[in-house]
């Protein structure tokens, strides 16, 4: 039944669902992994300065003659140096970019397990409601009231 | 003028600093205790209710099963006597203290008066 | 003379707040009532103060005197009136002004909002705040003050930056700084009561709770407009870039969403007392650096728009306030023992600890990528960019895995739950994940972590609407109608349902922001006038460029009519500017928006026989983005409205008893 609802709701949102074939999408990936040098901290895909737009015809006519990925990222860092390329390459120095979030993640695992295992474990509190120690009696006659409240409400 | 400016810039605040210094505004500032009991209790109380209303939103919508919905039902009334049974005992210790009180102040009352009347006789 | 009278009403500033700080805290540690008076006092004179400060800027503004060297460094004779409000932020000096005044009118509200209920914490609290608005004074009084003047008095002003001359940027900047700085309260709040040694007396939680969730949700709009203006004006047609600056705001931002899930349990619970005083301190140190970074940081960025050497000032008050609060916190420490113990681990209190570790992983990788490129070149003098491909891969993950936990949360009950009860429940939103998954391929999407993506959102959809549906009809057992009871479902448990109805607002984010990412449709085409041009079903005729000269700036403008199928859909005209003193050029996206696509066009190379390299772009679902933005908002607003209490017919409040004498 309700999933009727949302089936319903998610086809409307997919009926546009462009199907993925553009061509142009390899020089698109590729433009989005180089960065303007002249432009501060923009991809050649975002920038419009004119270097930006060369570096897109380099690209493409590079891949006609087919290069590959790697060589013309290759030759972009021959040009203007490693900080050209917007993902660190995984080598060197940069590497130690790629490891640490997964050592982050494991990480904050432990901290959950950790903080989990105290928090489960039961407490000496000093709760200013611990010397009251109210009769068995009471306590069933306030879950009667408090079930009539509920069913009031 | 600009010298004018200045002073005024200068005074207007200072004396709005200095007036509660000066003129002893504030006295009951600090006088209720957001960390009193009978806060905590009321604190405490709404919290009952509200996992209570909580627990039977879920038990209805199917989430909570029968099992944990009684359980939680009786942790709940647990603590509300608690929290009724720790009003009681507060108020309780309340009125004594009240009472004491009120006994010293009659106590020194009538020292008060004794002793006004041997002045009186000698 | 107004400038000077600004210029010495920002000195009186900076002495009253050093005055409050210390007045507060003595007041709260030897309890002297009339000093706390008094520095309460001081605080509401201090926006006054800063207005006369501010007033005279735009005075200077206004008459164009360019004698302050803001003024000439922001303005010039060209500009129209209405851009001096853009001015006024728009410049390191004027911002830090911004953020002072801004910061002021927020504590003073913030002060007024605790006073009556936390009167033993107002005191510390009141210190904090005073204490960053000093900072803030701080810097403006010696280092950065808008109202300094200039030895030679200049004829004419450099003007302003054309990139902010966009409707987008009247609001983004000040929505996104007020959220920043506002991350303080809570943070103020929280600490405050901390020191009173009421940290874990969880009287400050309600107010805490309610500040957290404006301050969260202020930061959301600024994230949201900064989005969108970068959508509609930089024009490469796309919304987020990993910028450091982004990350600086994005960083408080997953804080704040974690804290103020965990501060629910709190409030109910009295649990998580520790944990959600570290949660504040990491969002106001984060949201330091957000500041920081934005003062022309180490790091180079589209936004770093003053490159100064007071970034250092700020990184070491950002030091010194992690280290002071965390050795608070270890002071205090053993106030904040949580009052009950976690009872289940399928219970909804797991899931908010869980969910909160993850926006922290989030945020702490985004803030390993933003700042690794700074280590890289001072410890090895290596150049590293880190850009979008590392976050994609990095940071996505994470937050797929957020989008997952949003959708199965809503299962878990609070207090606890068995583990089959679970699996029980959480069938229904992965049966509809994995339908959505399967009508998705078959609908024609084969890209899979799209597909992963989608069917996340399936799942999450799913969580939302199950209780919904579920919800209405346990009431209408009642034979209560569907619509009365829908809305009291809602209405009866409004922190519950409105926080649902933000989810389904980051659902729409998220579906948006998938869609665009994966299967937008770009190209770059040559065009002259009287071509035209084919993508998709979209037709555009290119009828005629015509070139604007303007005072400051040449504007070339397309003129496009465009069709879609054999529906006429008008004329589009993107635009492109050069401003010739700046030498910088800023495009105008003409785009057709619906829900389900954008058809954008904008300029980007212009050649001389009147043709032009356009980028054309088809980017689906981008619509629903921005509708997110009044979701999130209506549901924040809604699970802050006050709910009547019940009937406290079990309990009688003790009267305050007097003395009689």
């Amino acid at each position: 039944m309700i999933l009727a609802i949302f089936i319903a709701a998610l086809t409307v949102s997919c009926y546009n669902a462009v199907d993925s074939s553009y061509s142009e999408k390899k020089a698109h990936e590729l433009n989005e992994t180089v960065m303007c040098p002249v432009c501060p901290g923009e991809s050649i895909d975002q920038s419009q300065n004119p270097l930006a737009i060369q570096m897109r015809e380099i690209i493409k006519n590079k891949l006609d003659q087919g290069w590959t990925d790697q060589e013309i990222k290759d030759y972009f860092v021959e040009k203007y140096g490693p900080s050209v390329l917007l993902a660190p390459p995984s080598s060197g120095v940069s590497l130690i970019i790629w490891i640490v979030p997964p050592i982050i993640v494991v990480l904050a695992i432990l901290i959950l397990i950790v903080v989990i295992k105290s928090m489960t474990k039961s407490k000496i509190v000093d709760d200013r409601l611990m010397r009251a120690k109210p009769s068995q009696k009471k306590v069933s006659e306030y879950s009667k009231r408090l079930d009539k409240m509920i069913d009031e409400s | 003028m600009l010298v004018l400016i200045a002073i005024i810039l200068t005074l207007i605040p200072a004396l709005i600093i200095l007036y509660p210094l000066l003129k002893r505004v504030g006295s009951n500032e600090l006088l209720k205790d957001e960390s009193s009991l009978t806060s905590e209790l009321n604190r405490r109380w709404d919290g009952v209710v509200a996992g209570l209303r909580t627990a039977e939103l879920e038990f209805s919508i199917g989430n909570l099963s029968d099992d944990d919905y009684k359980w939680i039902k009786n942790t709940y009334a647990k603590e509300t006597a608690q929290i009724m049974e720790a009003m009681e005992l507060q108020e309780e210790e309340e009125t004594e203290l009240m009472e004491s009180l009120e006994r010293e102040i009659e106590r020194a009352k009538l020292e008060l008066a004794n002793e006004k009347e041997s002045e009186d006789k000698s | 003379m107004f400038v000077e009278s600004g210029y010495i009403a920002i000195g009186v500033s900076f002495a009253l707040s050093i005055y409050i700080s210390l007045a507060a805290l003595t007041g709260g540690i030897k309890k002297i009532p009339e000093l706390i008076v008094s520095a309460r006092w001081g605080l509401y004179t201090l926006p006054i103060l800063l207005f006369v400060a501010v007033a005279a800027l735009v005075n200077a503004f206004v008459t164009n005197d360019f004698s302050v060297r803001y003024v000439a460094e922001n303005s010039n004779l060209a500009m129209p009136q209405q851009y001096t409000w853009v001015a006024l932020y728009a410049g390191n000096a004027g911002s830090l002004l911004f953020i002072a005044i801004v910061f002021s009118l927020l504590a003073v509200i913030g002060i007024l909002s605790i006073r009556k209920s936390l009167p033993h914490s107002t005191p510390y609290a009141l210190t904090l705040m005073a204490l960053v608005l000093t900072f803030f004074l701080g810097i403006i009084c010696f280092m950065a003050n808008p109202l300094e003047r200039l030895p030679i008095t200049p004829a004419d002003g450099q003007g302003i930056n054309p990139l902010l001359v966009h409707f987008g940027m009247f609001i983004h900047p000040p929505v996104q700084m007020t959220g920043l700085v506002s991350v303080t309260i809570p943070f103020s709040i929280a600490i405050g009561a901390m020191l009173a040694k009421r940290g874990g007396r969880d009287e400050w939680v309600d107010i805490g709770r309610i500040w957290g969730m404006i301050s969260w949700l202020i930061l959301t709009m600024g994230l949201l407009l900064g989005s969108w203006w970068a959508y509609t004006i930089l024009g490469w047609g796309g919304y987020w870039a990993w910028d450091p600056v982004e990350n600086s705001a994005l960083m408080p931002w997953l804080a704040m969403t974690a804290f103020i899930h965990s501060i629910m349990v709190q409030k109910r619970r009295g649990m998580f007392r520790m944990w959600n005083m570290v949660i504040i301190i990491v969002a106001f140190t984060l949201s330091l650096m957000g500041m920081f970074i934005n003062r022309g940081g180490p790091v180079p960025s589209v936004h770093s728009f003053a490159q100064s050497t007071m970034g250092w000032l700020f990184l070491m008050f950002m030091g010194v306030a992690l280290f002071g609060s965390l050795i608070a916190f270890l002071w205090r420490m053993d106030n904040l023992v949580s009052r009950e113990k976690l009872e289940s681990l399928f219970s909804r209190e797991s899931m908010f600890l869980f969910q909160n570790v993850l926006f922290l992983v989030a945020a702490f990788i985004t803030l390993w990528g933003s700042v690794f490129p700074v280590l890289a070149d001072v410890i090895n003098d290596t150049t590293v960019t880190v850009g979008e491909p590392f976050y994609n891969v990095v940071v996505g993950p994470v937050l797929l895995v957020i989008l997952a936990v949003m959708g199965i949360g809503p299962f878990f009950p609070w207090r606890r739950s068995t583990r089959s009860n679970i699996y029980r429940a959480i069938r229904v939103p992965l049966v509809a994940g994995l339908l959505t998954a399967i009508i998705i391929t078959a609908v024609g999407i084969r890209q899979p972590v799209a597909i992963l993506a989608f069917a996340v959102c399936g799942v999450a959809a799913a969580g939302i609407f199950n209780e919904w549906v579920r919800g209405t009809r346990s009431r209408m057992r009642k034979k209560e109608p569907i619509w009365i009871a829908f809305a009291k479902l809602i209405a009866g448990n409004r922190p519950r349902y409105g926080g649902y109805i933000v989810h389904l607002g980051i659902l729409m984010l998220a579906i948006g922001a998938i869609a665009s990412s994966f299967y937008s449709i770009q190209r770059d085409i040559m065009m002259k006038p009287g071509e035209t041009y084919q993508v998709q079903d979209y037709r555009i005729s290119y009828i005629d460029s015509s070139e604007k000269k303007y005072s400051d700036r040449d504007e070339f403008i397309g003129e496009f009519k465009v069709t879609k199928g054999d529906k006429d859909l008008g004329m589009m005209y993107p635009k492109q500017s050069f401003y010739r003193e700046f030498r910088i050029n800023a495009t105008h996206a003409a785009i057709k928006s619906n829900p389900i696509e954008d058809f954008y066009i904008i300029p980007s190379q212009l050649s001389d026989d009147g043709g032009a390299i356009f980028r054309i772009l088809l980017n689906p679902l981008v619509w629903w983005m921005w509708a997110a933005g009044p979701v999130m908002a209506i549901g924040t607003i809604f699970a802050l409205s006050p709910q009547k209490r019940l009937s406290t017919n079990l309990v009688s409040k003790p009267e305050q008893k007097t003395i009689s004498s």
